[in-house]
């Protein structure tokens, strides 16, 4: 409809309607519709229109907090993992400049404890961090997974351990495979609760223990996928946490985090000894 | 130089709105929320550095909108042909009054009623409030198809809602409500 009378357009119209008419052209539309009451009572209808709009919407489409904080959440794990991505990237690319003027890196180091320090060589010679296998892969995970989830105040884990029992049960179905939580509690270590974790090599259970100094550890459980089917304990690191990988029967497991090498050993000892192994 | 928390939670304001409009999209309440997903997603992807985007509402939809577009070409979707049954879905959550309530479904299932285009432009201006040069931006139109396809919708939306409140769907109508452009 082409309304045009006086130098006044549809358009200004619709504008009047959205209060967002040029004030200077106020004056004319409000004379126009001032000798066009029909027009005027049709852009009346069109305002009311917009406000049960609103009102219809609001209640077609009602707040969902909860649905509201899984999508953020959704957001924040992405939004870490790229920012891991890109850091590893810099790290590595960093790392290859300098193991060209030294002559070249040494493999991931995963022996003992002569690890201190190793961390930006080995990426660099397993290609950029990408490239990761076996139990070098395992512990990049878990470290970059415990980097992102331990330092979350409010849900470091998605079920806690109240619903341990679910937790399991879930774990255990997307992995296929049979995934309990260790129990850590004599060494002095609570079991928080878990999450599911998608990782390079398929989906992967983390579990989360606390002690009363509030230091968390994460242990990473996934079937590894055609190296280091079977693998002793060894020391790790990546993403600047220490940590322990291992793996038994075609499945992975890495503890990690912020405890003494001594300590965490201990610890990773055991978890081995409960999940089946030595 | 990337993105942080607090642009998390300024996405945050904003999902409310995205449900809306993707509501408006998809005319589905599963597919909505996968749309919403799936442009949060894509929104952090190509979050930088704080104060990066200006208009977060707008550039959210843009985002959105182009979310939508994209799925539909990928799967070649046939345009979607909703049975006003179908929008018996539609629960109003806050416990208006009947009456209110009643008059609010009335005026959604006539509001979905009208052709796809007119529905997106009427929900952006009316609803979430944009500027017309916001919303040619986010759909990719000019301004002046902006403005033609609100006061079709408008008047269209009027004609169907007055009388008993009921959309009317008289045949000889039918010529008219069919034009799209």
């Amino acid at each position: 409809m082409k309304e045009i009378e006086r130098g006044v357009s549809d358009d200004d119209l619709q504008a009047y309607v959205d209060d967002c008419l040029d004030p200077v052209r106020l004056p004319e539309v409000e004379a126009y519709l001032a000798a066009h009451p029909e027009v005027a009572q049709r852009l009346e209808a069109y305002r009311r229109q917009r406000q049960d709009l609103r009102q219809a919407f609001a209640a077609a489409v009602p707040p969902q907090p909860a649905a509201d904080q899984a999508l953020l959440r959704q957001a924040e794990t992405h939004l870490a993992t790229r920012q891991q991505r890109r850091l590893l990237a810099a790290v590595a690319m960093i790392a290859v400049i300098i193991g060209a003027g030294i002559g070249g890196g040494s493999g991931w180091l995963l022996r003992g404890a002569a690890i201190a320090g190793g961390d930006t060589a080995t990426i660099a010679s397993n290609g950029g961090g990408k490239d990761l296998s076996g139990v070098a892969a395992l512990a990049d995970e878990a470290s970059a997974a415990h980097v992102v989830f331990a330092a979350d105040r409010k849900r470091p884990v998605e079920l806690d351990a109240a619903h341990e029992a679910d937790l399991t049960k879930w774990l255990s179905n997307r992995l296929a495979h049979p995934v309990t939580p260790v129990d850590l509690a004599a060494a002095g270590f609570r079991f928080m609760g878990g999450r599911l974790i998608a990782t390079d090599h398929g989906p992967a259970a983390l579990f989360m223990y606390d002690d009363d100094k509030g230091t968390r550890l994460s242990l990473l459980i996934r079937p590894m996928a055609n190296a280091d089917m079977q693998a002793p304990l060894s020391a790790v690191k990546a993403h600047g946490v220490d940590g322990y990988a291992w793996a038994q029967h075609g499945i992975g497991f890495s503890l990690v985090g912020a405890a003494d090498s001594d300590r965490l050993q201990q610890l990773a000892s055991e978890a081995q000894r409960q999940s089946g192994g030595i | 130089m990337t993105a942080d928390r607090s642009q998390l939670n300024r996405l945050a304001d904003h999902i409310p709105a995205l449900r809306r409009y993707a509501r408006v999209l998809s005319r589905d309440g599963r597919d909505a929320e996968d749309l919403v997903q799936d442009a949060l997603l894509r929104a952090v992807d190509r979050l930088r550095a704080p104060g990066d985007v200006i208009n977060m509402k707008s550039w959210l939809f843009t985002i959105l909108h182009n979310v939508f577009v994209s799925r539909l070409r990928k799967a070649q979707v046939r345009r979607l042909v909703v049975s006003l049954d179908d929008e018996d879905t539609v629960q109003p959550a806050a416990a208006p009054s009947q009456e209110d309530a009643l008059r609010w479904r009335d005026l959604l299932r006539g509001f979905d009623a009208l052709p796809d285009d007119q529905r997106q432009v009427l929900l952006l201006v009316a609803v979430e409030g944009l500027a017309y040069a916001e919303v040619a931006a986010i759909l990719a139109i000019p301004i002046g198809t902006v403005m033609s396809r609100l006061s079709r919708g408008r008047e269209k939306l009027r004609q169907l809602m007055d009388g008993d409140g009921q959309p009317e769907r008289r045949p000889d109508t039918r010529p008219e409500l069919r034009r799209v452009k």
